[in-house]
């Protein structure tokens, strides 16, 4: 990577945040989300006792990590709207007119977003153990973490982008997300584990 | 010092659908320091020569050379040497115009220290000190006109192109505009534009591409086009009112033979040809 194509990655990434906090609404709303996932599922299931699940473990202790990784997804998966603002205003066109490396222009612009769900995640982690919630941390369990959510929202940025990209419009994109959020968060281990699902969505869950 | 062609277009055939044909088999070549107008009636190709000079659309036939090098294919590496300035703004509502002009900056390749003397040149040149700090959604036409330009030329192209560019622009901000293209031709650039503004394709430019129905039907300096396509206008003054106005016109146009003839009161004008 020469200067020329770094300064590209710098340029987009720095644009990206920029667009994000000057939206707040979204950004509030986005992190308001999990916290009432949390709040409504956590404290309403809290009082069961949930099987399979190491002695001495709530289900508020169980579901936090749950909740960090649904921020990031819910959040990667809004990622390429901004990509169709720029469409529509044929910002985007005139971006790609320019000689600047796009691969270094998508990277800036994915690992912005990944980078800022990340934070957004350490602050849900943050507010979920002020509820009460009870987690084992150590220095290597959040280096772990951070790494495997950062690749996560990574993957998950990329697979939003492109389908915006495809989509064209903020309609198409937000069936998208409706239509793939829900199922992989319920076919996941994030709200219970999978011994506690039904046989099949167990199965699903596994693949 | 003999001028090189920079364009080179040779039967250039472009169509967006069969019953669809934009341009039919233009050659034209280009000179280096040409400040050339494309007039012509909406739909007559002009836009769509310049999308095919600037890369962005690829001719059915035809070839187009643009820097000796192949339009299409090299249009990522000619993107440094050519500037597109297209009918829309299309900037980014929610920046500011300094932000936008360093975002540009950085996309065209220019460094850090080169890109803020550009920036600041920019500023002073096209008069922006006094909005370019504030986001562009609260902009007027003028002051985004401007801003659009400026990253137009910010890598400092050595070919401009503009689609329209004065359109809803105020009498002054067209001055602004079309004395800043003839600064830049003569900093040894060549300006092409595309404009319906007769008056200044005349003022300003070296030379005139005419467009009608996908063809070029003239293309020399302005004033040898005035001189050659048009036809002076007599006016003659009667000493009485005219009773009949449209009974005189239907008379003249029988006794002359010429179409364009029209009576007021106490005027009478027709054309008149010069070359019959």
């Amino acid at each position: 990577m020469n200067f020329t194509s770094f300064a590209v990655f710098c340029a987009v990434y720095e644009r990206t945040l920029l667009k994000t906090l000057r939206r707040p609404v979204p950004l509030t709303f986005s992190l308001v989300q999990p916290l009432m996932w949390m709040l409504f599922f956590g404290f309403l299931f809290h009082r069961y006792s949930v099987d399979n699940l190491p002695p001495g473990l709530q289900y508020l202790d169980f579901l936090l990590p749950g909740i960090c990784c649904m921020t990031v997804l819910f959040g990667a998966s809004q990622a390429g709207i901004e990509l169709i603002r720029d469409m529509q205003t044929r910002f985007l066109a005139r971006v790609l007119s320019t000689p600047a490396s796009k691969v270094m222009m998508m990277a800036g612009k994915v690992l912005a977003d990944a980078s800022r769900l990340l934070l957004q995640a350490v602050l849900v982690l943050i507010l979920g153990l002020a509820l009460g919630a009870q987690v084992q941390l150590s220095l290597s369990i959040l280096a772990i973490a951070a790494a495997g959510l950062l690749l996560f929202g990574i993957a998950f940025c990329s697979l939003s982008c492109w389908i915006a990209l495809k989509a064209r419009s903020q309609e198409n994109m937000a069936s998208f997300v409706h239509l793939v959020n829900m199922p992989l968060l319920f076919t996941s281990t994030a709200l219970v584990p999978d011994k506690q699902m039904p046989g099949w969505l167990a199965n699903l869950a596994r693949f | 010092m003999e001028l090189s062609s920079i364009i080179n277009l040779q039967h250039i055939v472009k169509t967006y659908s069969p019953q669809l044909l934009a341009l039919d088999n233009v050659s034209v070549s280009v000179l280096a320091q040409e400040f050339i107008g494309l007039t012509g009636g909406n739909g007559s190709g002009k836009s769509t020569l310049l999308k095919i000079i600037a890369g962005q659309l690829k001719p059915n036939q035809g070839k187009a050379e643009v820097f000796q090098r192949d339009a299409f294919k090299h249009a990522s590496q000619l993107t440094r040497e050519i500037g597109y300035i297209s009918q829309d703004w299309a900037l980014d509502p929610e920046m500011n115009g300094k932000a936008l002009l360093y975002y540009f900056a950085a996309l065209y390749g220019l460094n850090s220290t080169t890109a803020k003397q550009r920036i600041e040149a920019l500023i002073t040149e096209f008069d922006m000190q006094p909005f370019i700090a504030r986001r562009v959604s609260t902009y007027s036409g003028g002051q985004m006109q401007r801003l659009h330009l400026a990253i137009g030329v910010i890598h400092q192209p050595k070919l401009l192109l503009l689609d329209e560019p004065s359109n809803s622009l105020d009498p002054s901000a067209k001055v602004f505009l079309w004395d800043f293209l003839k600064a830049y031709r003569q900093l040894g650039n060549t300006v092409l534009v595309v404009s319906h503004d007769l008056d200044c394709v005349q003022q300003y430019c070296s030379r005139v591409l005419m467009f009608e129905q996908g063809r070029i039907i003239a293309d020399d300096t302005p004033m040898q086009l005035i001189q050659t396509h048009s036809q002076p206008v007599l006016h003659i003054k009667t000493a009485d009112d005219i009773a009949n106005q449209q009974a005189l016109e239907q008379g003249l146009r029988q006794a002359t033979g010429a179409m364009a003839i029209h009576c007021t009161v106490q005027t009478v004008s027709l054309n008149v040809s010069t070359r019959g």
